[in-house]
């Protein structure tokens, strides 16, 4: 999968699913500080990755995940 | 304990040393002669906890609809269940008089199997209400793995003790922290068919909340546990084990079982919390010594 079907299936899930502003949505934006994203959400993450990608997120592999632009490349890998 | 706030500030009251000292006290002279001298520290509780005081006394009254010498009188009975309750973890932490008794309806019965039965994930949620550490016991006799969310700023001693008290019994704790770690490890213990047991009525600092009717009047208790089942897809259960003479206790297990499937998420979580909240206040309405939220509640 390419890194822009990631980015586009990523930014449907944060605003259909966490109702997040399509227009925050830059590869820079923190997950935590600028998303405003929480413990809740990161269940739908967890969920919705299981679902549209077919991996299951490990915790150990989402410590140095901070930002949009590094979970679009955490999920490349795991596809790659 | 808590200190009386308007949320629950996280850790058990008493220090280490009176943890240690109670632990001591019931190993060496049993169960049945603290409770005695329990009796005298009590007042020391009642009145240097004055929020808690005050809150506790306000919920007899306001909520359970006593008049004010029930309330006052239900106040100090309150406190002292808490301390026998205590004493009974106590016990059972140090093997002193052995485990639980249990005792089950045919009801609770058939959900404590079918739990057991099942290869699939479950959600048991309860209430800082009886004893649910006591429904351990029930883990000890299967094979089915249970984890315990515990607040992951309680005082290290108690953890210490519950942790090496559980162990035995195929329950593990997951304490809760700021990280998102705890979510995956549940994540985790549900996929391979576990079950998570926890607390769905206290409010921490900075938790996503739902807003329910208790007692005649709307609060708000944490969105977790009903949110993990409605995304997740797991089967909830309520679960309330209440006191009823020394070391013996009475399950209450029942199965929020909504045909709601079409509804939105939101729906599907407000509808079980409003379950949760129906069956706590029957059980604290049929037990109301044995609430222990000593802050409060409805703020």
């Amino acid at each position: 999968m390419e890194k822009e079907d990631i980015r586009k299936t990523v930014c449907r899930f944060l605003v259909d699913e966490i109702e997040l502003d399509e227009d925050k949505l830059e590869d820079d934006a923190r997950l935590k500080e600028d998303l405003g994203i929480d413990s809740l959400d990161f269940v739908d993450i967890v969920v919705i990755c299981e679902r549209e990608f077919g991996f299951k997120i490990k915790p150990e592999e989402m410590k140095n995940v901070k930002t949009l632009g590094q979970f679009y490349d955490y999920i490349g890998e795991k596809l790659g | 304990m808590s200190d009386g706030g308007t949320r629950w500030q996280g850790q058990t009251g008493g220090g280490s040393f009176g943890i240690r000292a109670v632990s001591y006290l019931v190993k060496n002279f049993g169960a049945s002669f603290v409770y005695f001298f329990m009796a005298f520290a009590i007042p020391f509780y009642v009145f240097s906890k004055n929020g808690g005081r005050r809150a506790v006394f306000d919920f007899y009254r306001n909520r359970m609809g006593f008049g004010r010498w029930k309330a006052f009188r239900s106040l100090w009975g309150c406190y002292y269940c808490f301390g026998k309750i205590v004493v009974d973890k106590f016990a059972s932490y140090g093997g002193a008089t052995g485990r639980y008794e249990l005792e089950m309806d045919e009801a609770a019965s058939a959900v404590q199997k079918e739990i057991h039965a099942s290869g699939d994930g479950a959600i048991i949620i309860s209430a800082h209400v009886g004893n649910l550490e006591a429904l351990g016991t029930l883990f000890s006799q299967h094979d089915k793995e249970c984890f315990c969310t515990v607040y992951g700023g309680e005082h290290e001693e108690i953890l210490k003790k519950r942790a090496e008290a559980l162990k035995a019994n195929h329950i593990h704790l997951i304490p809760v922290g700021e990280d998102t770690d705890y979510l995956f490890e549940i994540n985790n213990a549900l996929d391979e068919g576990g079950v998570i047991l926890m607390m769905a009525d206290r409010m921490t600092e900075g938790a996503r909340g739902l807003w329910c009717s208790l007692f005649g009047k709307e609060t708000e208790i944490p969105a977790g546990a009903f949110a993990l089942s409605v995304k997740m897809d797991v089967p909830i259960y309520t679960a309330f084990v209440m006191r009823t003479g020394h070391c013996r206790y009475k399950v209450f297990w029942e199965k929020v079982d909504l045909q709601d499937a079409d509804s939105s998420d939101k729906d599907r979580m407000v509808a079980r919390a409003g379950v949760f909240c129906g069956r706590l206040e029957e059980i604290v309405r049929r037990y109301p010594l044995q609430w222990f939220n000593f802050y409060d509640f409805w703020k």
